[in-house]
């Protein structure tokens, strides 16, 4: 298993490695300030400008915030996003999401607070 | 007066042997063999089959017992055959006040400023533009028309809130799905499928349950809400 502690990405498409040869664990806070592709495990938040997908291999502990989020993977703390947001198929989500725009699968398993559309009071 | 009964020859199909008949003749012993034969015309040879009109049915089931029968398609009213009970199938409207239940197969139309007042209405599809104190059940569809009020629940199969409508419930909701393009406001909204909210939808309860979700961008969802697994998946 590999691991750093946190990460920071601001190429033009990021791609937080993920489990070709292990699991690849970031320990902290990940910041992506372009498109972004996450593969990897996540104890910690992660802070996306732009678009961001999270692989069915993803799992992220806390909190996700992004512009357009495509969730295959793994959130256990909530998402907050400014866009649009897909939970695919297989996808699990927890405690919270947020978005203007909302398309949850069948199959996919979501539970928490939704709000979209609705602009915080 | 005497009539002349034309008379044709026919033939023996056994022995050949031909005889004479009366041209109307539908069947007949042969004269040599002894053989009974009919006419070709009796035989249906050349009569030309008209199939009667056949009915169109269509499968009713009964509010009460659940038991399901077929009723012709223009019917409008049947007795169950499993609890004798009279299963109305016409159209109703409330335009005013109503009290009592309704339970009739097909659409019941409770207008702008009709109120039905009886503890349960139950209709293959419903339309709601009034208000109505008691639940409604539309196995087929409810769809929701102006400012309206449901003081207890609802459930069937289709919810649909057109654009600019308002549905206030005050008890739970239970669809099989929902399109919902104006307003729902209760306090627990179930669909055991689909529920697609559109640009102008919104959508207010305490806990929304669905299969599958939908918020086209100026719609609006907001609540404690939880995804249902698919029936037949594999349980964790």
């Amino acid at each position: 298993m590999k691991s750093v502690a946190g990460a920071e990405a601001d190429s033009a498409n990021a791609e937080i490695p993920g489990s070709g040869s292990g699991t690849f664990s970031v320990w902290g806070d990940v910041r992506l300030t372009a498109d972004a592709f996450l593969r990897a495990r996540v104890q910690g938040n992660v802070q996306a400008a732009k678009k961001l997908v999270l692989a069915p291999s993803a799992e992220v502990s806390g909190r996700v915030q992004g512009g357009d989020v495509c969730v295959q993977g793994k959130i256990e703390g909530g998402l907050e996003a400014t866009g649009q947001v897909w939970i695919q198929a297989g996808a699990t989500l927890r405690k919270q999401c947020v978005a203007q725009a909302l398309r949850i699968e069948p199959g996919s398993d979501f539970r928490g607070e939704l709000r979209v559309g609705v602009v915080r009071a | 007066m005497s009539v002349i009964i034309s008379k044709i020859e026919v033939l023996c199909p056994e022995c050949g042997c031909a005889q004479l008949e009366s041209e109307n003749f539908l069947s007949t012993v042969c004269r040599g063999c002894g053989c009974y034969f009919k006419s070709s015309r009796a035989a249906g040879a050349r009569r030309r089959k008209v199939k009667r009109k056949a009915i169109q049915k269509r499968e009713l089931s009964c509010a009460d017992c659940g038991a399901v029968q077929e009723v012709a398609l223009e019917a409008q009213s049947s007795t169950c055959l499993s609890c004798g009970r009279h299963l109305e199938l016409g159209h109703r409207e409330i335009l005013g006040e109503h009290l009592g239940n309704i339970s009739l197969e097909g659409e019941l139309r409770i207008g702008p400023k009709g109120n039905y007042g009886g503890s349960r209405a139950r209709a293959a599809r419903i339309v709601l533009e009034g208000r109505s104190s008691g639940f409604l059940e539309a196995p087929e569809f409810l769809r929701v028309s102006g400012q309206t009020r449901i003081r207890s629940g609802a459930s069937g199969g289709l919810l649909e809130i057109q654009p600019g409508s308002v549905l206030e419930c005050g008890d739970r909701v239970d669809f099989v799905s929902g399109r919902i393009e104006g307003e729902l406001r209760c306090p627990v909204a179930n669909f055991d499928g689909p529920l697609s909210i559109g640009p102008t939808g919104s959508v207010v309860a305490g806990k929304i349950q669905f299969q599958e979700l939908t918020v086209e961008p100026g719609g609006k969802i907001q609540g404690w809400a939880e995804s249902r697994a698919q029936e037949g998946a594999p349980a964790d």
